[in-house]
Order: structure tokens, then sequence, then C-alpha cells
């Protein structure tokens, strides 16, 4: 216990610290992306600053976890950067409380203005409170396009039947045959996630002939203007809730998806872009299949008691989301101009393009997919299968519309995704109530939760006919 | 052990769970109401007592000092300076001066979205919790006034208040310092030198010294937080409420939070209701049994391995204390991939044909769970982590046993067994009574086997099939942090918070007084 | 005489079965402890990078896991593996040197000395230590920043954030003295009595008397508090924030990669090797101290 050698220690490692913090004393510009693409947008900006020397900022790209950026932007911004990068469906929450800033650069509202698809264009502006002004603003600028679709072991799955979850299953059943040890553990496809997002493809099934669906969720940005107790819901629930117990489909278990690839307890997942990487670590590149989420045929069971004919063909739908870059609400006003001039930058065409080839990055603008068609040689076979997949998916799917803090918080914090899970969710120990009439007062509950939370659900009341409902009341 | 019938065991001497059922009985029939008989009382007797001679003290003090140590309660330090002690009253004045100075001048701190909040007067009248909502100007977009931030209010309100507490501290050591100051001239000595008062730093008020960081850190960063977080529980901090609404505030409620865990009422009223004594019910369970696994498979393991002509004893310790030294997030993290539904111990079991479906081991599956087989693995996976710890702690007291007590009962011909349940096992009891107290109140708030095992799961719907936040598993610990920091639904989990902490206070309270240890301490007199 | 041979010859036999049941039933469970942390060892030796295996038993073995490691960009930051043990280390021997000086000090006075108020001080600190930590995380975390010690995330503060976790760390150690006072009630108050007389001031009491006699408690609150930064997870991320990723301790960067919201499954051979990285040091220096662990838990048993 020499006290010397203490000392020495205590400024050794006083130094090194500071030896770590050291950086530049330029004004700086913290711009978050997601994980998997940082390297890319370090060297874009790297290139930008060089190219315009009176930018005046250091630009430091740092990596961030697109899941929980919001809840972080919410427990304090000022500790996150000033541009980052959210999921469309967040704006609401962040713009109703100022933690974000509208966008107004001409040039930046122009080419967002000029780029994207009006359904994008559509959820990236939101009211703001307090403004003496119902004007709606921009607040974020779209650069990824997110979509669910298909990816399926080729070992197992021909091409025709990854376009069927008949086709599916019919693999998962061949293989139960001649795999005997595994047995009843091997089904068609399984989910990336068990949360509201991933399942989505079975509540917003659409007909595949004309791509149509009664449901409703927030349109026209309107909370009352909600619906989903169609006859096609009702059936599609009824067919998820068949699907889940004949080995078509399963839910992920606590080894994960890409465990159950690998070991074909399933033999597709329905996931987005960024389950790639995992699905590739578990069967190998070479084995990947990617598609649209494939259709299925609602049988009699299915359509039985409502007006829904049999044998109608629906595909998967999905949430089509855009991450946009945003400007955070404490970033200092003075940057303000540069971070927009950053931002057209960053989510102009050229870059979104570039975001494609070199990091897998889907592109949000519209008529992308020509540009991919276009360089369909030059790149990885999977990564244009990836990307057309998604761009396709786009059409069968909806950004999710929660442009408002409340609507996000109605459709994700009230318990709706839960309640729907564990209606298609049979347990086969508690011999759950599969009666259609269940299917109808679920749907009937959740319907209300999106239009008015949960507040009151608990008190709530079905009544005796539900709409469509021809069965009587089961006590 | 093995060398015993299960017969010559049970006739053997049971003092042992006499003892332990003995415990038990006294804790509820003695221990229980003493505390609210006699060591409550007692206690506002004795705080009465004590403002009495504190006010007898206050005006004694200022009616027979100097004019000094008349002025020092106005101005500190005045009786330091009257005295010639210039550079403690230029301290004391110092002191006082910033401490005004603060309260008046106000400083600000950024918080969120670069709002300012204030120490001083204006955090006071913060205390009420009423702020604005976030303003925008469409023509300085640049420039959105941010809301209040109800929280820093709260926060820096208390640290306020907390600095209002330090102003008297420091007012009322001054007068002392003044007053010690008289009594030197008055004796007939030299009031002390600041040089005097430094050297009595290392010497008769060396645990000044070495006490006042840690007290200083035990105020700011533990006493002050839980102050915050025990006022949270009576506000409507809420992040499910507060997003639906949409607003950046939130305000006084009064009791309505503690209310709802009977009435159900509130947004999360509901859940708060429904699970709140199951979740209970539970962490008792779990506590008493990962405690009492843990003790004895710990002893048991000892002595196998403290075995006299046993080889190898250092290799068999170093194996088990492995588990002690791996970070816990690593190790509980290897068990939950290993007993998952794809992993090595399923795969195992169905290649060797004992099963065909997985077994959900740790009621991760969608559905069709098992909760007690969830509950029993969650406690055996605890053993592994706990019984080295008390093997080792076990294995130190078996080599300080007396070995006279063995001769005697040699001599008599004692076997080796009742030996054991005579003397080694009554030894190690009565001397780790007051590791099996805190080791259970470690149980009753160990976040990480819950959290990295079972993260609460399965899960718990309610009627209409919402998933609550408490699932089966969840201890009061875990589900508070899935309610706070999981999803901001920060007053419901201050009301956890304030509940689990009751709950092990009472239990600390009240054993440790009758624990030899704090008996020699007198502690709560 | 011959019962008595008969009967000592049964007895040395049964012992032997005994001691042989021992070894037997020792060897299994030392079997049982050591799996999980073999398979660890086993999946960070796997030849191929990837997502976990239900093989126990890998069918290639490489260390092309820990080449990954050692030269990986994780979360933008370039060789943020290296980066994360530094800080680790710099967390860890700070805190150990000012957590440890805190404790012994705090626990001498608490032992030792007799003063005013020791008992309301010990009854604080047994009350407040009862309270769930998750709350007061927010607050400890706004209070740091105030102080412009958390939540910085330009390149040129974020390494007080570090600062702040080591405070945040170190300055409630002192309250954690139970086991050391534990140890200190043991030593004879007459040595501190007789060196008093000798004109000892209490700080040369605790200097020069007390702690060369301590040096199992010592080194037991030194490992204890050289460890702790290593194995936390939670409050080292909300202090040092998401904006910082090249700040992270360890710990925080490893559950991040495996477990973070949108975590790659792939990583997982990756987060093994690095919980083997981290697991040696923690462990070598545990072995090596391990009579000393053992006297200081049977301190802290033996006074609660």
């Amino acid at each position: 216990m020499k006290i010397k050698n203490i000392a020495v220690a205590i400024a050794t490692l006083g130094a090194a610290i500071s030896l770590v913090g050291c950086g530049g004393s330029k004004g700086e510009i913290s711009l978050w992306v997601g994980n998997e693409s940082v390297e890319f947008y370090d060297k874009v900006v790297k290139e930008y600053l060089a190219n315009n020397a009176d930018f005046g900022y250091n630009v430091k790209v740092v990596a961030s976890d697109a899941g929980t950026i919001a809840g972080s932007m919410l427990a304090d911004n000022t500790a996150c950067g000033d541009i980052i990068t959210i999921a469309h469906d967040n704006i609401g929450k962040l713009a109703q409380k100022s933690y974000i800033k509208a966008l107004t650069d001409e040039a930046l509202l122009a080419q967002i203005e000029a780029d994207n698809p009006d359904t994008y264009k559509e959820v990236i502006r939101s009211t703001i409170p307090n403004s003496g002004t119902t004007d709606k603003y921009v607040f974020g600028s779209p650069y990824i396009s997110q979509a669910l679709f298909l990816m399926y072991n080729k070992q197992y799955v021909s091409e025709t039947q990854a376009q069927t979850f008949e086709g599916l299953k019919e693999a998962a059943l061949a293989l139960r045959e001649t795999d005997t040890d595994k047995k009843g553990d091997i089904h068609g496809c399984t989910l990336a996630g068990t949360d509201g997002f991933n399942f989505s493809f079975t509540l917003l099934a659409r007909k595949a002939e004309d791509n149509s669906t009664t449901l409703k969720l927030y349109e026209g940005l309107d909370k009352s203007n909600s619906y989903c107790q169609g006859d096609d819901t009702v059936a599609v629930t009824r067919w998820a809730q068949d699907a889940f117990r004949n080995g078509t489909l399963e839910w992920p278990n606590d080894s994960g998806y890409a465990t159950m690839m690998q070991t074909h307890t399933a033999l597709a997942v329905v996931g987005g872009a960024w389950h790639y990487n995992a699905v590739v670590s578990a069967i190998g590149k070479d084995n990947v299949g990617l598609a649209l989420i494939p259709t299925f045929t609602l049988t009699a069971d299915n359509v039985a008691e409502t007006t829904i004919p049999a044998n109608t063909v629906m595909r998967g739908g999905t949430f089509a989301d855009c991450k946009c870059f945003v400007i955070n609400g404490a970033s200092d006003k003075n940057k303000y101009e540069a971070e927009q001039k950053l931002i057209t930058y960053l989510s102009s065409k050229e870059i979104q393009n570039q975001s494609f080839k070199e990091a897998m990055n889907v592109p949000a603008y519209e008529g992308s997919m020509d540009y991919i068609e276009s360089i369909k040689s030059e790149i990885d076979s999977n990564a244009y299968q990836l990307a057309k997949a998604q761009s396709q998916m786009a059409e069968y799917g909806i950004p999710q519309p929660f442009v408002t803090a409340t609507l996000n918080n109605y459709y994700y914090q009230n318990g709706g995704p839960d309640l729907y899970k564990n209606l298609i969710i049979i347990d086969p120990k508690t011999e759950g109530d599969d009666t259609i009439r269940k299917v109808r007062e679920v749907l009937f509950t959740m319907e209300y939760i999106w239009k008015w939370g949960n507040s009151t659900v608990d008190k709530l009341d079905i009544p005796e006919t539900l709409p469509g409902d021809t069965s009587t009341k089961v006590s | 052990m093995s060398d015993s019938s299960p017969q010559e065991v049970k006739i053997k001497d049971s003092s042992i769970f006499v003892r332990i059922g003995k415990g038990f009985a006294n804790f509820f029939t003695k221990s229980i109401p003493n505390f609210f008989t006699k060591t409550l009382p007692g206690f506002f007797v004795n705080l009465g007592r004590g403002i009495k001679n504190g006010c007898v003290r206050l005006v004694k003090r200022f009616v027979e000092g100097s004019i000094g140590t008349k002025l020092s309660h106005l101005i500190f330090g005045a009786g330091n300076l009257y005295r010639g002690q210039i550079i403690k009253g230029l301290i004391y004045l110092l002191l006082q001066g910033g401490l005004i100075a603060l309260f008046v001048g106000c400083p600000e701190v950024t918080g969120p979205n670069n709002v300012k909040v204030p120490i001083g007067y204006k955090a006071l009248i913060n205390l009420a919790l009423k702020g604005h909502e976030a303003q925008f100007n469409p023509s300085d977009p640049a420039n959105p006034i941010p809301a209040s931030s109800s929280q820093l209010m709260l926060l820096f309100g208390l640290v306020t208040i907390g600095l209002i507490i330090l102003y008297v501290i420091i007012w009322n050591s001054a007068i002392n310092s003044a007053v010690a100051a008289d009594v030197d001239v008055k004796e007939g000595r030299k009031p002390s030198t600041f040089k005097q008062d430094l050297q009595a730093l290392i010497d008769g008020k060396f645990h000044v010294l070495m006490i006042s960081p840690t007290l200083m850190a035990a105020i700011i960063f533990t006493l002050l937080p839980t102050i915050f977080m025990i006022c949270i529980a009576f506000t409507s901090y809420n992040d499910l409420d507060m997003s639906a609404i949409p607003t950046a505030l939130f305000h006084w409620t009064g009791f309505s939070n503690f209310g709802s865990i009977f009435t159900g009422e509130g947004s999360l009223g509901k859940e708060i209701h429904a699970r709140f004594f199951p979740v209970l019910g539970w962490t008792v369970i779990w506590a008493i049994f990962a405690t009492f696994t843990c003790y004895f498979g710990g002893i048991i393991l000892a002595l196998l391995i403290n075995k006299k002509g046993l080889k190898g004893k250092k290799a068999y310790r170093t194996m088990f204390v492995l588990t002690i030294a791996i970070p816990q997030f690593i190790s509980l993290l290897a068990i939950r991939f290993l007993l998952s539904a794809e992993g090595p111990v399923n795969s195992a079991l169905k290649a060797w044909g004992w099963i065909d479906q997985s077994i959900s081991f740790l009621g991760l599956a969608t559905s069709g769970n098992n909760v007690l087989l969830a509950k029993v693995m969650i406690i055996l996976i605890n053993m592994w982590i706990g019984v080295p710890y008390t093997m080792l702690m076990t294995s130190g007291i078996l080599m300080n046993i007396p070995s006279d007590l063995y001769e005697a009962a040699r001599v008599d011909g004692t076997s080796k067994i009742k030996m054991f349940f005579k003397i080694t096992m009554p030894y190690i009891f009565f001397i780790t009574t007051p590791y099996l107290i805190s080791s259970f109140i470690g149980n009753i708030n160990s976040f990480n086997t819950i959290f990295l095992l079972s993260g609460g799961g399965p899960t718990v719907t309610d009627a209409i099939g919402n998933a609550y936040r408490a699932g089966e598993t969840d201890l009061l610990v875990t589900w508070l942090y899935k309610l706070t920091i999981d999803n901001g639904d920060y007053n419901t989990g201050a009301v956890i918070g304030i509940l689990t902490f009751l709950f092990t206070s009472t239990i600390t309270l009240i054993t440790y007084r009758h624990s030899k240890a704090y008996k020699e301490e007198d502690t709560f007199q | 005489m011959i019962k008595q041979k008969k009967k000592y010859a049964s007895q040395s036999k049964r012992e032997a079965a005994s001691l042989a049941g021992s070894y037997i039933v020792l060897t299994i469970l030392a079997l049982v402890w050591i799996i999980p942390i073999l398979w660890i060892v086993l999946s960070a030796f796997r030849g191929d990078v990837g997502i976990v295996s239900p093989d126990f038993i890998p069918k290639t073995f490489g260390i092309e896991n820990f080449k990954r490691l050692f030269t990986g960009t994780y979360y933008g930051v370039k060789y943020a593996f290296l980066k994360w043990m530094l800080n680790t280390l710099i967390v860890a021997v700070l805190d150990c040197v000012i957590s440890t000086f805190l404790i012994l000090s705090v626990a001498y006075c608490m032992s030792k000395l007799r003063f005013k108020l020791r008992k309301a001080f010990m009854n604080l600190t047994m009350i407040i230590g009862l309270f769930p930590g998750f709350m007061s995380m927010i607050a400890i975390y706004f209070l740091l920043k105030a102080v412009g010690l958390a939540g910085n995330t330009s390149s040129d503060t974020a390494w007080l954030n570090i600062v702040g976790l080591i405070l945040a760390y170190s300055a409630g150690a002192g309250m954690g003295y139970q086991i050391a006072k534990g140890f200190f009630d043991v030593i004879p108050t007459s040595l501190v009595e007789s060196a008093k007389l000798d004109g000892c001031t209490n700080f040369k009491i605790f200097w020069k008397i007390i702690l060369p006699l301590s040096k199992p408690i010592i080194i037991y609150t030194a490992l204890m508090s050289f460890t702790g930064p290593w194995m936390d997870f939670i409050f080292a991320k909300v202090i040092i924030g998401t904006g910082s990723p090249e700040m992270w301790t360890v710990s925080v960067g490893l559950y991040s990669i495996m477990f973070g919201k949108q975590a790659d499954a792939s990583m997982f051979t990756q987060f093994a090797a690095g919980c083997v990285i981290v697991g040696i040091p923690i462990v070598s220096l545990f072995m090596a101290l391990q009579n000393y662990y053992v006297e200081g838990v049977t301190a802290g048993a033996v006074k609660g």
C-alpha cells in the first residue's frame, strides 16, 4: 500500500481518460443512424464534408438502436444526436411534445415532396399543439423503406411452395415424414417476433385478386375511422387460428427464429431486412430464398358463418414503414440550417441508391425499383430479391398510420396487439375458446381500443348481436 | 452422510429445525407486536423529548452567548471573527453568502429539450408542478419553446429543500463554533487556531473527515433520489397516460395511486389491483426457497468438499467458485440458451427419444407453459449461483469450529451423524443467522436471476386477453423494472417500490433487533 | 481385541466407500456447474461465426470469433471491444481505489470510534439501502447531468460520462461498510487504545496500525469493487447513455450486441468470445485471491 504507487496509477489513468476523450473543438453535429449502416454513412458524410468545406461543422456518426431511440428521446433528448433516425410512426409522439423540430428548408421540403410516395408524405406530417395553427408540418425525411417479407430455406421449400402458406405447410409435412427425429416440431413458417408489428401480416391480409380489405386503421388519420369487424377479417383470423395448429405457422420460441431456421423447426420466416443477416448465418447464404409474404386460401371452415366465399385467396399484408431523418428539438438553433442541408443530401435519391448498393438499405423514394432493376446484374442476387420482395410488399401494405401520439398509444400501449395475439394462439392445454363468437367479440373489443384506448374497456358491454354475426351469443 | 440409513437421521436431534421453527414463531408472536407496541411509540416519545430539549437549548444559547455569538445567529461566522478565528469565520460567511446567493439568484439547470429549470426560491414555487406545455411559433421553427419539465421541477425543488436544511445545519454549526470560542475565552484558553482545527480532523474529529464524503454521497445519490421516487408515487407521472393525451407535464394526485391497489382505478390500476398480491406472494415464496436451498445446499457441499481424506479439494472448489466470478449476465444467459426450445438440452432429450416436444423449462414459450416447472427451474438454477457462495462461507466456519467440542463428543462415543446435527449444524446456524437474514432480504430484491432467466414470463392476461406487465415469475423488483425502465410508468413503479421497501424494512428492523450483532450495538433505542 | 479390529476394518471400509461416494457426487455436481460455462467457451471457439447452435460441441473449431471481436466495428466504433475493455479497466481501477478507501475508512470509524450520530448514520445507511435502486436511477442521471457528468454526446465531452459513472459507483460505496466493519470489530480495541496513549492520531492508527493488519479485508473489498463494473449492464447504460457507444463499459457493449432491441442473432459467437475475454481477468483474480475472498465472505456472514 504505497501511496506513491497509487498516485502514479491514478495520474496515469487520468491521462488515459483525457486521451480517450480527446476531440476537435469545432462545432459538431452528431448524426444517429441504424447500427447496420453506420459505416456507410460515416463514409458518405466524410465525402460530403470534403466537398463542402464551408459546411462549418464536424459530423460525428453514431450507431443507434432504432427500436429504442424514441424512448431515449423522450427520456432526455439532450443526450441524443442532433439528427436522428426514427421509424415514421414515432414522429407524432415526439413532434407533439416539441422533442423534434419541423423541417422548413425549401430545398429539403421540395425534395421530400417530389421523391416520396403519397403514403409516406401523409405520415411524416404532424400538427403541432399550442402553435395557433392547425397546419401540418413536415418532421421527417424518409430514406429507408421497411416492410415484412418472406425468407425461406431453399433446401426444403421450392420456389412455388414459397408462394403460398399451403405450400409451406406441404413442405413442412413432407419433411416430417423423412425427418422422424423431429416429427411434430417442423413447421412451415415462423415470425421474427411476437409483437404487433411482426404478426401484422395476418390482421392486415388482403384479398389477392383486388388487393382489398374491409379493415380500416385510422384511415384519414382519424381515430374513429377504424374498423376490424369485417367478415374477411373474421375469416382471416379463423385461418390464423388454424395455421398455428396445423403446422403452417409457429411462434418463434425462446431460441429465436434464426435457430429455428437452422434446426429446420421452421422452414421460413416472415421478417424484415434487419433479420436477413441472422437468417443467412443460420442456413447459409445460398440456401436463403426471398419472396413476398405468401398467399393463403380460406377454407370452408374458415369462412363458415360469414359472407366470404370459400376458396377466396388472401395475401398476407404488412406495415410498410419508412425510416426518417429528423432534427432533435434540443439541437442548437444555430445548427438548424446546416442540419437541414445535411439531411437533404443524405436522403437524396443518389445517396439512397448508394446506401442500397453498399449497405442493403432499401430506398424509400417512389420508383426506386427502377434503379434496383437497372443494377440487377451488378448486385448480389439476394440483395436484389430482398429489395424486390420488399418494395412489392409495400404495395400490399400500409404505413403504420400513427401520426399522433394518441394513435400510437392507442394502438400499441393499450393491449390491442396482445388481444389479437392471444386470440390466434389457441392454447391446446387450456382449450381456448375458438368459436366464431369469441373471434367477433375480441375484434369488437380491439376496434374499441383502437378508437378509445383501454381505460373503460372493462366496462365495455359487448352487444348480443355483433356486425355480421348470425350466431347467437354463447355464454 | 452417505453411510447413514434414513431411519437414523430421523431419530437424530432435530434441534436446528426446531430452532428455525421457534425463530419463525417468535418472529410473529413477539417481534412484530413488540415493534408496534414498544419500538414505534418509544421512537415518538424520544422524538418529542428531543424537540423540547433542542428548543430549550436554542434559547439558552442565544441568551447566554457573547455579542459575537448573538450576531452569529444572523451572520454566520461573526462569533469566530469576533474571537479572532478569521479563516474559520470567513469560511462560514462564505458558505452563508453562497447559499443565499444560490437561493436568491436561482441558477438554472438544463434539462431535456433544453428546458431551463431553476434552483433556489423559484424551485420551491415549482414544487407545485404547475408548468406549461410546449409551444411552437410557426415563424421561428428552429426555436420551439420546450414544455416545462415536471420531473426536474420536482427534483430540483427537493434539491432546494436539501439546501435549506444544509443552511440550517451550517447555521447551527456556526453558532456552536461561536459558543465554543466563548467557552475557550471564558476558561482562559486561546480560541483554537485554524491549523489546530485542521489537525483535529485527522485525530479527534477523524470521523468527520472520513464519514462526510460517504454521508454526502449517501444524501445526494441515495437519499435524495429515494425521496424523489417517493414523491413520484403521488403524481401522475406515467407514460401511458402522458402519451395518450399527449402532455409533457404531470401533476400531484394524492394517494390515488396507492388506492388503485384496492380499487383498480386508473390506467394501471387494473394491473396493480390484479397482480400486486400474487407477485408479493411469489416474491416471498421465492425468497424463502432461494435462501434455504442455497443455504443448506452450500453447507452440504462444504461438508463434501472438506471431507477428511478427499483429494483435489482446491480443484473442486475452484470449479464451483467459477459461478461467482463470472458475470451473471453471461452465465445466466448461457443457461437460458442451454434450456431453450432448440437448445442443447432439449435437443439431447429429443435425440435420446425421451421427449417429442421441446420442454419450455423457463416458461418462455408463447403458449402451453408449465408455471410450476418454470418456478422450480428458476429456484434450481439460482442454487447454481448461490450454493458456491454459502459453500465458501461455511468452509471457513467449519475450519474454525473449536475442536474440543468434537473431542468431548468423541469421548462420549457419539456417532458422526449425531455430531453433525448436535455440534456442526447448530454452530454454523448460530454464526450465520445474520447472513440468513441479509440473504433473505437480498433474495427479495434479486433482480438478475429472474430478469436474465425468465424475464418474468410466462405472461398473465386479464379477462379480455390483455397481458399484464407482471408475469408469473416476476418479483416485485423485476416488475418495478418493467414498469419504470421499460414502460415509463413511473408513478405505479414508485408505488411498488415503496411497498417493497415497507416490506423489506419491516422484516429487517424486526429481525435485526433480535440478532446478536445489533443487540451489542443496541441500535434502535 | 479381535472384535475391535473387525470394527476398525469395517469402519475403514465404510469410510472408503463414503469417500468414493463423495468423489462421485462431487464430480457430477462439478460437471453440472461447469457445463454452462464450458458451453460459452466452446461456442467462442466455434469455427464458423453465427447464431446459437443446438450442438453442444461445435463441428469446427477456430479463433475467427476472437479475430472479429478485436478488429470489428460495433455500434460504429472502430475497435469497439478494445475501447470498451479499456474503459471498463479505467472505471474498475478508479472505482476500486476510491471505493476501497471509502469503505475501509467508514468501517474503521464505525468500528473503533465513538461519536455523536454514529448510530443514526448506521441506521440511515441500512434503511436507505433497502430501497430498490431502479427508481433512483433517473434522478441520479439528472443530478449528474446537472453538473455535466452524464448524457454528454459530443466527442470531446463524452468522456465526462465515464467520470460520472465512476463517481456514481464509488461515491456511495462507503455505505457498504458492514463487512469490513465486521472484520475490524475482531481486531482488539486494546491495540487502538495503547496507540492512543502513545500519542498517535486517529489517522495514524488507521493507516499504520489497522490497515497493515487488514490485508484480507482490503483485498476482499478491492476485489468486490473492481469486479462490479465488469458485471453491471443496466446502471452503466443509463449514466453513459446510448449517444456515446465509444464510452460504454464492456458489459453494456456485450449486452447491447446480443440483446439490444434490434440485436442481430448472428452475433452470438462473437458475444461468446467477448464473454470469455471478460471472464478471464475476473476469474483469474478470483482464483488468485480466493482465500481472501473466503475470509471476507466469512466476516460478512458472521457480522451481517
